[in-house]
């Protein structure tokens, strides 16, 4: 089982907070309806994220 | 003022235009192989006793010759400026002696493993300690296996000639490995000699970074270009066959760099009195001394041959298991504790208890030519305590 | 570098992989793209193998996201964890000898400055606190003392991380770390301080919890650099992995360290100041 981020975007409100935490590369994209969406594949688990969105609309599991 | 010079290709600059006799320190003849050599930049720092040519290449650079140049701090950043230029794609050129050739030392395979074109010169002294600034080539021995190519000059002329054709040499897309042009300190380099120089006027074709076998690292040359660990850490395994084939590689063109030798060099050595039974055979300034023990040794009616070796990397072992076949006794002469030339020699050989590993002198003692040829008396008519 | 040059021809076009296409296509090369575009743009770095949480990693893409010019950038790193997201950047990267970086990219700019007069080539030396630090403090501030034209950037993460967490001359002092079982005996080295009277035209300490702040100070650093001299741009990376926190923890922890000994501060001379003023750049 891999740990990987996903994106509630009910919540999400596209400050990019997320995607300028985030060490790995290409991971969070900032989408055209002004959201962050988050490819799972390149995803580490690290949390930092989830740690950083004011919003808590960002999950680990 | 610098003067026009015009581009020649090399093999008339160095093989065929007529030169001219002059009577000049070794010293002054790096500056003139340099001059000639269409030289983009170079980096120098102080040591005895290579200062000298590089104060001159400085001179070079201030006239215009060169289009850069600038003292560093220490080897060890000289070499690695020198590294960062070629990877740019230029052609550089630096020295060094002694201790700071063992504090370049990491370089060396770094300039090997990225298969540059860099020729240095080394003006080999003691090293420390006790410390000596006076001749010896212990520093060699050390550098025998960095996958650099080796020249061993014996004389000024030498030193001129290897220098320019190190140049062309190392730049063949086949080889593309750095070049050590190597001169016993003191000895060569400040002394004066004969040396027969091709006009001034001329250079060589500057050097082309599309002829290498690596893309130029200028963010022009796809594919973009890294070096060394990448491979590391993506995977143990793949970083252990990258590095291995990789120094196959090295080694296949240093392999591949004995035909040009023989074209520029005239052969990675040579023999004088090729039906002689006794040998002296030796590199550098010992080769010398060597030509003055013959001659002591002609006039009590002893024939005895010599074999000048001047590529020390590629090693020439075809040609001296040849040219020593018939011989009964060889006697290997040199400037430094080891007797690393006398290993080099014992190693390719067949019957090597033919092989005598001295006379040997260092610390910067001179080598009498009467010590080679008492080392060859002994053996001929025995005993350690047969003295003339 | 011209746009041909990565641009492939329509025949071969789709034999190439999509990372690559889209690197292309929707990469920063020949654009104005920086830290506020993240996000929007095809990143030059791709999967890197740094670990999960790592503040260098960040400091890296941070760092390759503000570069003006990656269609013309040169990165110089040497061994450490710097160079796990650098190898994999699509442009010219070199790992050489450890500590030497500096040196190497002195003698790199100034050929391609020899070679390509007329075009801006941006040396960026981007390494870890050991290779400047440590090994290399001496090629590092020579490099300054010469006024070479080169952007020096450490990821600081205060300890060698690559080799198991030894202690780097700028851990902060009483740290306990390997090879330094009694804690460091000597404060963390001031590389920033000698930035600013070793002839660095600018310098600046900045944490990754400030992204829009270390992609100014990388990009102000690199244009400076173009004409005026030397600069110098220190970014705390802090390293879960042996500074032993929790990796959700990175930002956290560098933005404690702003409020005490890694406040964000910037030094500009007048002359690299005029300059950008002049220019119109920020």
């Amino acid at each position: 089982m891999y740990v990987k981020v996903r994106v509630d975007e009910d919540k999400c409100i596209g400050c990019k907070l997320c995607i300028l935490a985030c060490p790995d590369p290409n991971v969070l994209t900032y989408t055209e309806n002004k959201k962050v969406s988050a490819d799972e594949n390149r995803c580490k688990g690290c949390g930092l994220c989830v740690a950083n969105c004011p919003k808590d609309a960002l999950v680990i599991s | 003022m610098m003067i026009q010079q015009q581009v020649v290709d090399a093999e008339y600059m160095l093989l065929q235009a007529e030169r001219e006799k002059t009577f000049i320190t070794g010293s002054e003849a790096v500056a003139e192989a340099v001059k000639r050599a269409n030289v983009d930049m170079a980096v120098a720092y102080p040591i005895t006793p290579q200062s000298e040519s590089m104060h001159l290449i400085g001179e070079l650079y201030a006239k215009g010759y060169l289009k850069d140049y600038y003292r560093g701090e220490n080897e060890f950043a000289v070499m690695a400026s020198i590294h960062g230029a070629s990877l740019g794609g230029g052609r550089v050129f630096t020295a060094t002696s002694g201790p700071g050739t063992l504090r370049a030392m990491e370089m060396f395979p770094v300039w090997a493993g990225s298969r540059q074109p860099i020729v240095c010169a080394f003006m080999c002294r003691g090293v420390s300690l006790p410390p000596s600034i006076q001749p010896e080539n212990i520093e060699m021995s050390m550098l025998l296996d960095t996958g650099m190519l080796m020249f061993h000059a014996e004389t000024a002329q030498d030193f001129f000639d290897m220098i320019l054709k190190a140049y062309v040499i190392a730049e063949q897309p086949e080889v593309h490995l750095p070049v050590g042009v190597f001169a016993d300190g003191f000895l060569v380099t400040h002394t004066r000699d004969q040396v027969k120089l091709p006009p001034e006027n001329l250079k060589l074709p500057a050097y082309d970074p599309g002829c290498a076998p690596v893309p130029v690292f200028d963010m022009e040359t796809p594919p973009m270009r890294i070096t060394r660990d990448p491979l590391l850490n993506k995977s143990n395994f793949i970083s252990y066959a990258a590095n291995a084939s990789w120094h196959q590689e090295i080694l296949a063109a240093a392999d591949r760099a004995r035909k040009h030798i023989d074209r520029y060099l005239g052969g990675l050595l040579e023999v004088v009195n090729p039906n002689a039974k006794i040998f002296i055979v030796a590199s550098g300034t010992a080769v010398s001394q060597s030509r003055e023990a013959l001659r002591h040794l002609e006039k009590e009616g002893i024939e005895a041959g010599l074999i000048k070796i001047k590529s020390i990397r590629p090693f020439p072992e075809s040609e001296l298991v040849k040219a020593t076949a018939n011989a009964d006794l060889i006697v290997v002469p040199e400037f430094n504790a080891g007797g690393w030339l006398a290993r080099e020699i014992k190693a390719v050989l067949d019957h090597n208890s033919r092989v005598v590993s001295g006379p040997r002198v260092f610390g910067g003692m001179t080598l009498p030519p009467e010590l080679i040829a008492k080392e060859i008396k002994q053996r001929l008519y025995g005993g350690v305590n047969h003295v003339e | 570098m011209s746009n041909k040059i990565i641009t492939p021809v329509e025949e071969f076009a789709d034999l190439l992989p999509d990372e690559y296409k889209e690197l292309i296509n929707k990469g920063p090369f020949f654009k104005t793209k920086g830290i506020e575009d993240l996000g929007t743009f095809k990143e030059i770095i791709d999967e890197h193998p740094h670990c999960a949480g790592c503040g260098v990693a960040l400091g890296v893409r941070l760092t390759a996201a503000a570069l003006p010019s990656p269609e013309d950038t040169l990165i110089i790193g040497t061994p450490g964890c710097s160079f796990f997201g650098l190898s994999q950047a699509a442009l010219n990267y070199s790992t050489t000898a450890f500590g030497n970086q500096n040196a190497v990219a002195s003698g790199l700019k100034r050929m391609l400055t020899i070679r390509y007069p007329e075009q801006n080539k941006d040396v960026v030396v981007l390494v870890g606190d050991g290779g400047i630090a440590d090994i290399g403090l001496d090629l590092t501030l020579h490099s300054w003392f010469r006024r070479e034209k080169i952007t020096t950037i450490m990821v600081d993460n205060e300890v060698y991380g690559n080799t198991g967490g030894q202690e780097s001359g700028m851990s902060t002092q009483g740290k306990v770390l390997n090879m330094a079982p009694k804690g460091k005996l000597f404060p963390k080295l001031p590389v920033f301080d000698m930035a600013k009277i070793s002839g660095c035209a600018y310098a600046v300490r900045v944490t990754v919890a400030s992204p829009q702040k270390v992609g100014r100070a990388v990009r102000k650093a690199i244009l400076i650099a173009r004409e005026i001299g030397p600069t110098y741009v220190q970014i705390y990376t802090p390293c879960p992995t042996n500074l032993k926190f929790p990796p959700n923890q990175t930002v956290k922890i560098a933005k404690e360290a702003e409020k005490d000994y890694y406040a964000y501060e910037e030094f500009i001379t007048a002359e690299a100041q005029d300059y950008l003023d002049k220019n119109n750049l920020k």
